[in-house]
């Protein structure tokens, strides 16, 4: 149960009914049991994160493995119609692979785009182009991750003569590095 | 962390080096430069004939040049599948009020004359299944999935895919063997002039030529006719309201066309005759959607329930569908391309079934970008499918 009163800016100056209302909230959330400070804010998204993408059990296996990882910089992006977060690829030309999400909710949803294959940390060269769907929850220090993300669309795995895979149960995790 | 990108162009500058080909006619002793078409592996074999014969009765030389026709460097006319022609339309590196349907090759199955009907059973032993490797082969083997033997050997080499036992490839690279048909929608066969050619006239006057009885007639051996195009004569409405939408921020920064009202009301998308000029499509950015309220619900009938008009060549199109506009949303199709040519209208158009979704009906349909090209790498200012209306196919009876 995601508390709401955790997410309302303290400087808002409320009508006494409203108040009493965010009262019962609070009181209501005591029971989730967040009362420090990490757990009583949004999860943090931004700087470093490590991307792995898992193919379906439906694609051929290449290289020995079926997950990938990429290391990626995540950065806000933008609050209309919704706020959304840009993730690209660490130290790399800018689009070469890149996340353009939708965050609301606590949710991620967007797409995954590669501009060309890209050499994941594993070895084989990856090239993505599908929407990808995850609940947000908080690590240790407060940052936000993806833990069981849902991607649906094509990984190619292999370069351009590889593996091409459209699928709609790939999955992938967005984790703090 | 250094990253290692291999690209297209590696393969492509090989098959460039290996497969220039001059085709020059009677009057190719003129001192006219040639006139330069670039076109794909599956494309070369189809033009060759009618480029031969352009040279004669028009006294202009021509060369072909076998590589992807994106990007289109030093041509003066781009050949190529919808898909390939996509961002060189797009973005104005061909001129898209040039760009004519040459028509439709199919993908065929080349097997052993008498072999068994199942493909797997068809690839015995050891052998291997050559497919046409590259961007149309990589889009062929992602349809076909598990219903490709293990043995899969991509290629990019025409001598190679002809000579092998068995091979999918489209019908122009196939080889002595038995013609099955691949169950894959045919690759569409566009060509336009290069907006830099060098050689502008010559370049229309080719396409006039290819276009002519004559030149069809040329591209016949490989080519189905055009024309074969659906009418929008369907029976149901079309969205009547956006319930929600949206785009990246990079995506509204970058595209021109981001009005999630336009997709309202019948097609009537248009091109203005100059680049990235274009009225009546939204713009879908890097998987960017819009949800629509079709005002009454769809059933699941006969054959498709859903057509989406989709403006720019083949761009592949994601649609999930409810029974309220908060959801919970079902995909129907996931990336479809949706480029079947629309008679009588500027936007091509894809269909989805009910069906697919386990739906009896629905009435707010998600229509999402399913391109995802990477909006930072800006290409053009119409990035991500573009959407000019939906419509229902089988409206509720009365």
């Amino acid at each position: 149960m995601r508390c709401l009163s955790k997410r309302r800016p303290a400087s808002l100056s409320l009508a006494w009914g409203a108040r009493g209302a965010w009262v019962a909230l609070a009181l209501a959330c005591a029971a989730c049991g967040g009362s420090d400070d990490s757990s009583s804010s949004a999860p943090t998204l931004s700087g470093n994160y490590e991307l792995r993408l898992t193919r379906s059990p439906s694609c051929n296996p290449v290289g020995g493995t079926t997950t990938y990882s990429f290391p990626m910089v995540m950065t806000a992006a933008g609050t209309t119609p919704y706020p959304g977060m840009q993730v690209t690829l660490d130290n790399a030309t800018p689009g070469l692979l890149e996340l353009e999400l939708k965050y609301t909710n606590f949710v991620l949803e967007g797409g995954f785009g590669a501009a060309d294959n890209i050499a994941s940390d594993e070895g084989p060269l990856v090239f993505v182009r599908a929407i990808g769907t995850g609940s947000v929850t908080k690590d240790s220090s407060g940052r936000g991750e993806v833990l069981s993300g849902s991607l649906r669309g094509l990984v190619q795995v292999g370069g351009d003569q590889g593996d091409p895979c459209n699928a709609r149960d790939h999955s992938f995790t967005l984790r703090p590095r | 962390m250094s990253k290692r990108v291999v690209t297209a162009r590696r393969w492509a500058a090989l098959a460039a080096a290996a497969a220039l080909l001059a085709v020059f006619g009677s009057t190719g002793t003129s001192a006219r430069e040639p006139l330069k078409v670039r076109a794909s592996e599956a494309f070369a074999p189809v033009l060759q004939p009618a480029l031969a014969a352009f040279s004669r009765d028009a006294g202009i030389p021509t060369v072909l040049d076998v590589r992807e026709p994106d990007p289109p460097g030093d041509a003066d006319v781009v050949v190529g599948d919808d898909s390939e022609l996509t961002r060189v339309l797009e973005g104005g590196a061909a001129d898209l009020g040039t760009s004519v349907d040459l028509g439709y090759l199919p993908w065929v199955l080349v097997v052993p004359p008498g072999s068994p009907a199942d493909v797997h059973a068809a690839v015995a032993g050891d052998e291997r299944l050559y497919v046409l490797g590259g961007r149309l082969g990589r889009d062929a083997r992602a349809a076909l999935g598990r219903k490709l033997p293990a043995r899969v050997q991509p290629s990019r080499d025409a001598a190679e895919l002809r000579a092998a036992r068995y091979a999918l490839v489209p019908r122009s690279l196939a080889g002595p063997g038995e013609q099955r048909d691949a169950g894959l929608p045919p690759l569409v066969a566009v060509a336009a002039a290069v907006s830099a050619a060098r050689d502008p006239a010559g370049a229309r006057q080719l396409l006039a030529f290819l276009t002519s009885p004559r030149g069809r007639s040329l591209l016949s051996p490989y080519l189905s006719p055009a024309g074969a195009s659906t009418e929008a004569t369907a029976t149901g409405g079309y969205a009547v309201a956006v319930v929600d939408w949206w785009m990246p921020q990079c995506s509204l920064d970058s595209n021109w066309y981001t009005d999630p009202q336009k997709v309202l009301g019948p097609p009537d998308a248009v091109y203005l005759g100059y680049k990235d000029g274009y009225t009546g499509m939204m713009s879908l950015g890097e998987g960017g959607y819009v949800t629509v309220d079709m005002g009454t619900s769809v059933v699941d009938g006969t054959g498709p329930d859903l057509r989406v008009f989709q403006t720019t060549s083949n761009e592949p199109v994601t649609v999930y569908a409810a029974t309220s506009p908060q959801g919970p949303f079902t995909l129907v199709g996931l990336r479809i391309p949706c480029g079947h040519r629309t008679q009588g209208y500027f936007s091509n158009h894809c269909d989805f079934d009910l069906h697919d979704a386990g739906l009896a009906q629905a009435r707010y349909f998600k229509i999402e970008d399913g391109e995802i090209y990477p909006c930072l790498l800006r290409g053009t200012n119409t990035e991500g499918a573009d959407i000019d209306a939906v419509q229902a196919l089988n409206p509720p009876p009365l």
